[in-house]
């Protein structure tokens, strides 16, 4: 096939997640998506390219400070022969390290074109408190 | 003082050192194989990646674009050739926001596939959806097996 082609964005290619030879979750590959992550003044913000994952399919997990992102991936239905193959399909799966200082009540996240975006507000700065000292 | 030595034995971080050599090796010998079929396969290494498959009736492209909008994808077709254009434009950021990662790609890209059989351009379709564009191109009705009838005499 001959290829006539401009490049500009360079290709990312996808991150297969190394599950050793004796694990699988499933059939299908798996994949850590590329990710920014950001902090501003309020917050954290991460954003994870997901193609192909519905929010449904879509996990936030946060336990003991980690926060797993996982993202199942329906492969199509066979729409028939193979002509070209340039990338897999399949799910997603990441792990991070959060701080003390995330308000874990306040997480949100969204799906949307294939980008979750998961945000993490800092928790409010303890309030000064004065401690009366009684003299006796 | 020889007999616990020998018990411990050097066996046991030997056997380490090669099991992760080995793990190493195939891993090597996976991504040298992998990029060889394809190359094989035409993969021309040009974002966006293509998936082709084709049917009786139909060849499919596939693409994944996450954080692409449809307004900043064009999609148009000359004779058997597809052009793909378009641009990853990034969301809105703060100013002042301090960078951990940054992995995700933004840009403008254009590709164009020559495609496999002739094809019908009136009756091309796409899609975008969660990040995956997916082109249904129907076949002319000239590209299309036909079934012939054998007449036994």
């Amino acid at each position: 096939m001959a290829e006539t082609d401009d490049k500009h964005i360079s290709v990312q290619e996808k991150n297969p997640v190394d599950l050793g030879s004796t694990e699988t979750i499933s059939g299908s590959p798996t994949f850590y998506p590329p990710i920014d992550i950001w902090e501003d003044e309020k917050g954290l913000t991460i954003e994870a390219e997901v193609p192909g994952a519905e929010g449904n399919g879509v996990s936030v997990d946060l336990k003991d400070k980690i926060l797993t992102i996982v993202g199942k991936v329906t492969p199509p239905e066979e729409p028939g022969k193979v002509i070209k193959e340039e990338f897999e399909v399949g799910d997603f799966y990441r792990q991070f390290t959060v701080s003390d200082l995330i308000d874990q009540e306040g997480i949100t996240a969204k799906v949307k074109d294939g980008v979750l975006v998961i945000y993490l507000p800092k928790q409010a700065p303890a309030e000064p408190r004065k401690i009366n000292v009684v003299s006796e | 003082m020889t007999i616990f030595r020998k018990v411990q034995g050097p066996g046991f971080w030997d056997f380490l050192e090669f099991n992760r050599m080995r793990n190493q090796m195939d891993k090597l010998w996976k991504a040298a194989v992998g990029k060889v079929e394809r190359f094989k396969d035409g993969y021309a290494g040009v974002f966006p990646l293509i998936n082709i498959h084709e049917t009786d009736d139909n060849i499919t492209l596939t693409a994944e674009l996450p954080g692409v909008k449809v307004e900043d994808l064009e999609l148009s077709i000359k004779s058997d050739t597809l052009s793909l254009k378009g641009e990853k434009k990034v969301d809105e950021r703060p100013a002042e926001a301090n960078f951990f990662r940054q992995e995700r790609i933004f840009g403008s890209f254009r590709r164009s596939i020559t495609l496999p059989a002739k094809i019908d351009p009136d009756k091309a379709e796409a899609k975008l959806k969660n990040g995956i564009i997916i082109i249904t191109l129907p076949k002319a009705a000239e590209a299309k097996a036909h079934q012939v009838s054998i007449k036994s005499e």
